[in-house]
């Protein structure tokens, strides 16, 4: 079943005269099956970063609809995005976007706050993903008290924490050392494992090599994509590697 | 390359204009009222300020306090633009700008804030000094000249000294920008704030002190009491408040996060986590805040109550237009026989014979004694030579003693027998039994204070009517009481005009010197209320006056410091709501957040500073019993109104002091 699905983006900038206009999407199409682990590559300016704020709700679109779990994100009012979007999504940023005021447990339970949750519930819903995360003896600390790789791991359990549909990241790993990376990789594809949908741009073919499948943008529209099937994480690497190569040659695929 | 100096400094200003517009307008405000007391005081339409008249004395301590606070408060507000900008300047210094540079950029921003906010600044002063200048003569009761005068020494004055502040802000930039690291600028400022920690023993260390403070004010019982206490009292609550905002503030913060049905919930999540930071590096800052606005409302309300109550308090202290008292005994004199009835009908015959030709009217002649006694609620112990060591100095004040005699000629009533009494307190209660030195009375009345020439003194005292006046002027002889020379007091209204009045006063002084003083011995003094009244106008409208310059600038330094330390917060923050929206905060939600987190912010100062006044309020009371009022009803309606208006202008502070942090934090 599809838990998301795009059908033909457009997104176009105007400049304030209306003089010149700038098409940063250009008619995107793709669809998330549910329990999928999907990595969106593309070189900067590819659009993708729009493209994930168009489906996080943040930015809307010129044209076409995202349809996420049967609501069309389109048409949701504004006033009610910022609901929807807590409801639905769960989104980790590149740089963990932790507030410095709360402690890490305190900042896990923010979402489940603003829904109106009660604390004794919090509780409980904390308990298995703090597990899952291997979290637990750093819930009473301050971000500043612990390494980027925890505070990604604290931001994964936020999104986590409210059983969203759709985990949305943007650039996990930007921020981490390598073995951050690759403990927070083995991290996404356990959660994976475990049922949930996650949708990653990256720019990292490390990354992406994790994913079930890895959609290529270049000029605002879906170029190419790979599925995983049965490949391992080392072949994986390397197809998508000789994809960016072709992809900045500029040469047709196959 | 000079031109891109100018430019730059331009730019600089006009992009912080959230920063800068407030700084320059506080400094055309302070200017303003710079130049306006300087103009005062210089006015030839004020040549009534002869030099050494209290109100000059006053203008001229207004302004040396009006000149100390615009140096601190111009300092303070600099260094909030100073840190700002130096975030720009450490940008430029990377992209190759010497500092010599940044010195020639910040040069020329020194010049046009000056000349902006300087010459803005005379420009009001200018406008509103002859406003100024009608509402001190109309406060004073002198008669009101409206010609325009123009003199442009206070301007040159007002200009230089200005000019000069600008040029030292201007030094000390310098010097900062000399020794800033760039580097160190550049990096975030939330690189982690360590979570404050609540230091409980200092916050219910404040708590405690300021409700012994409060207590002692409550339980002030007389002027002189209240004189001693009163700065005891001031500092306790002054070191009270900062306790409670340092320390008391985050232990709540604490203890409502401890509470988790209440913490966890939408409301109180974000602005009680955030409130414990804000606590900690804002505390002092708000707890200064109290106090300067406790402290001007308690002076504007005191003085403003002195002056509405003037008219009243005139009228208690002079109860008549013309008084003579004549004192009647030599220091060596036994005081009974000072007083005889054959004194003082000899006294009465050449009074009455120089004031023969005056229009007369509730005239009195009443004989009096007074001693320094001890008034208890049922005793009066008249002070003498053997007690003395026994009486407490604080419980000492006065008692006046008036023959019911005398007292019963100008009051229409059976008299008293010889057991009553009637007695008056200022401020305190009687028994209805009362012991006055060696006898005791019934007492079935108080006197009024029209009767008996001279007022209810300010401090504590007693008034007593008997009839055995003769007794006690035989009982102080006997026990060689502490009493002042006995005296004769006539007095009466004329309906005349003021300066009628005093012309009167002077005839009566060089007649009675020649008639009283040489012939029958007799040391006169003549009391004309329209002469103390243009002294009470001067002191009260003086002081009036400047306490409304002192809150004007008071005001302008509790306002324009809560709105930098929120825009600065502004700054600040900016980062964490957009954590929040992206969160999935709404923007309604944020909004609200913020309105709480600033309205905590803002008004918990007013509302302690509320407080404050109110328990102050007792010991206030009995200090302006000092001057002569008494009117517990007139206090508290001026308190209130000044509370108010203050209030009114601080909310709508805040409301521009929202509305700017939710632009800089927009989401």
């Amino acid at each position: 079943m599809n838990i998301l699905k795009v059908e033909d983006i457009k997104k176009t900038y105007t400049s304030r005269m209306g003089t010149n206009k700038v098409d940063a999407l250009k008619g995107v199409f793709f669809s998330v099956e549910e329990g999928e682990y999907v990595a969106i590559m593309g070189e900067s300016g590819s659009g993708k970063t729009t493209l994930l704020n168009i489906l996080a709700a943040i930015d809307k679109a010129s044209s076409g609809s995202v349809i996420l779990a049967g609501n069309n994100v389109s048409t949701i009012k504004e006033s009610e995005m910022a609901t929807f979007r807590r409801d639905n999504l769960g989104y980790v940023f590149q740089d963990f976007n932790l507030l410095d005021s709360l402690s890490l447990e305190d900042n896990i339970f923010l979402p489940l706050v603003l829904k109106g949750e009660k604390h004794s519930k919090m509780v409980e819903k904390l308990a298995p993903i703090a597990k899952k995360l291997g979290i637990e003896e750093i819930l009473k600390k301050f971000p500043y008290e612990v390494s980027g790789g925890q505070k990604q791991r604290v931001a994964i359990a936020r999104a986590l924490i409210t059983d969203p549909k759709l985990l949305l990241a943007d650039e996990p790993t930007g921020a981490l050392d390598s073995k951050s990376t690759d403990d927070l990789l083995k991290v996404f594809e356990k959660v994976n494992k475990d049922g949930q949908t996650i949708v990653m741009v990256t720019h990292s073919t490390k990354a992406a090599s994790h994913a079930g499948r890895v959609l290529f943008i270049k000029d605002g529209v879906v170029f190419h994509e790979i599925y995983k099937g049965e490949k391992s994480n080392e072949e994986m690497y390397k197809s998508i590697s000789d994809t960016l190569t072709m992809l900045s040659r500029g040469g047709e695929v196959e | 390359m000079k031109n891109l100096y100018t430019k730059l400094a331009v730019d600089g200003i006009k992009n912080n204009s959230k920063l800068y517009f407030p700084y320059m307008l506080s400094i055309a405000g302070v200017a303003a009222i710079y130049y306006i007391l300087t103009y005062l005081v210089s006015s030839e339409a004020m040549a009534f300020l002869n030099g050494g008249s209290v109100l000059f004395i006053i203008l001229i301590m207004g302004k040396a306090v009006i000149i100390i606070f615009s140096l601190l408060f111009l300092f303070y507000t600099n260094s909030f633009l100073a840190k700002k900008r130096n975030k720009e300047f450490a940008l430029y210094n990377i992209l190759g700008m010497n500092k010599k540079n940044v010195v020639k950029i910040l040069a020329r921003e020194a010049l046009i804030e000056g000349v902006v906010s300087i010459l803005g600044g005379v420009l009001l002063g200018v406008l509103f000094s002859k406003f100024f200048e009608l509402l001190l003569c109309k406060l004073c009761g002198h008669e009101p000249d409206f010609m325009f005068y123009f003199s442009p020494k206070p301007i040159f004055e007002t200009i230089i000294f200005f000019g000069v502040i600008i040029l030292v802000l201007f030094i000390f930039s310098v010097f900062k920008v000399a020794i800033n690291k760039p580097i160190e600028l550049l990096r975030s400022t939330n690189s982690g704030e360590k979570e404050p920690k609540a230091n409980f023993v200092l916050g219910f260390l404040g708590f405690v002190v300021l409700a012994f403070a409060y207590y002692v004010s409550m339980t002030i019982k007389s002027p002189m009491e209240g004189l001693l206490k009163f700065f005891g009292a001031v500092i306790m609550v002054i070191a009270a408040t900062y306790a409670l905002f340092i320390a008391g503030s985050v232990c709540l913060c604490k203890i409502l996060k401890k509470n988790t049905d209440f913490y966890y919930s939408k409301k109180h999540f974000i602005s009680v986590s955030g409130m414990a930071y804000r606590m900690k590096r804002n505390g002092a800052g708000l707890a200064s805040i109290c106090i300067l606005s406790t402290m001007v409302l308690v002076m504007v309300a005191s003085t403003g109550s002195l002056l509405i109550g003037k008219e009243d308090s005139l009228r208690k202290i002079y109860p008549k237009e013309i008084l003579l008292t004549v004192r009647m005994d030599k220091t060596d004199n036994a005081k009974k026989d000072a007083l005889t009835d054959e004194n003082v009908a000899n006294v009465e015959a050449v009074l009455d014979e120089i004031t023969k030709d005056v229009p007369k009217k509730n005239q009195i002649g009443i004989r009096q004694l007074s001693s320094l006694a001890a008034l208890g609620e049922d005793e009066i112990t008249i002070v003498n030579q053997k007690n003395r060591e026994l009486v407490n100095d604080l419980d000492i004040s006065f008692v006046c003693i008036y023959p019911a005699e005398d007292y019963f000629k100008y009051e229409p009533g059976e008299g008293l027998k010889d057991n009553e009494a009637l007695v008056a307190y200022t401020g305190k209660n009687v028994a209805k039994s009362i012991t006055i030195g060696d006898r005791q009375y019934e007492v079935v009345g108080k006197p009024d204070s029209k009767n008996m020439g001279t007022a209810m003194s300010a401090l504590d005292s007693a008034s007593v009517v008997v009839n055995d006046f003769d007794h006690y002027l035989e009982f102080c002889d006997d026990v060689e009481a502490t009493a002042s020379p006995v005296s004769y007091v006539y007095g009466f209204d004329t309906g005349l005009s003021d300066d009628e009045n005093v012309a009167l006063g002077n005839r009566l002084r060089d007649e009675v010197n020649v008639k009283l003083s040489e012939e029958l011995g007799c040391f006169t003094t003549v009391e004309v209320r329209a002469d103390e009244a243009k002294e009470f106008m001067e002191l009260y409208g003086g002081l009036f006056l400047l306490g409304i310059f002192l809150s004007i600038s008071f005001i302008l330094a509790c306002v324009l410091i809560m709105y930098y330390k929120q825009i600065t917060e502004g700054y600040e923050d900016a980062n964490n709501y957009s954590i929040m929206r992206k969160v999935g905060m709404t923007k309604k939600e944020i909004k609200s957040g913020i309105k709480t987190q600033t309205l905590v912010t803002f008004f918990s100062p007013l509302l302690l500073a509320g407080l404050h006044l109110f328990f102050s309020f007792p010991i206030v009371l009995k200090l302006l019993n000092i001057f002569g009022i008494i009117d517990l009803k007139l206090l508290l309606s001026v308190y209130g109104a000044f509370f108010l208006i203050f209030a009114f202008f601080y909310f709508f502070v805040y409301k521009r002091t929202v509305k700017a942090y939710l632009e800089i934090v927009s989401y």
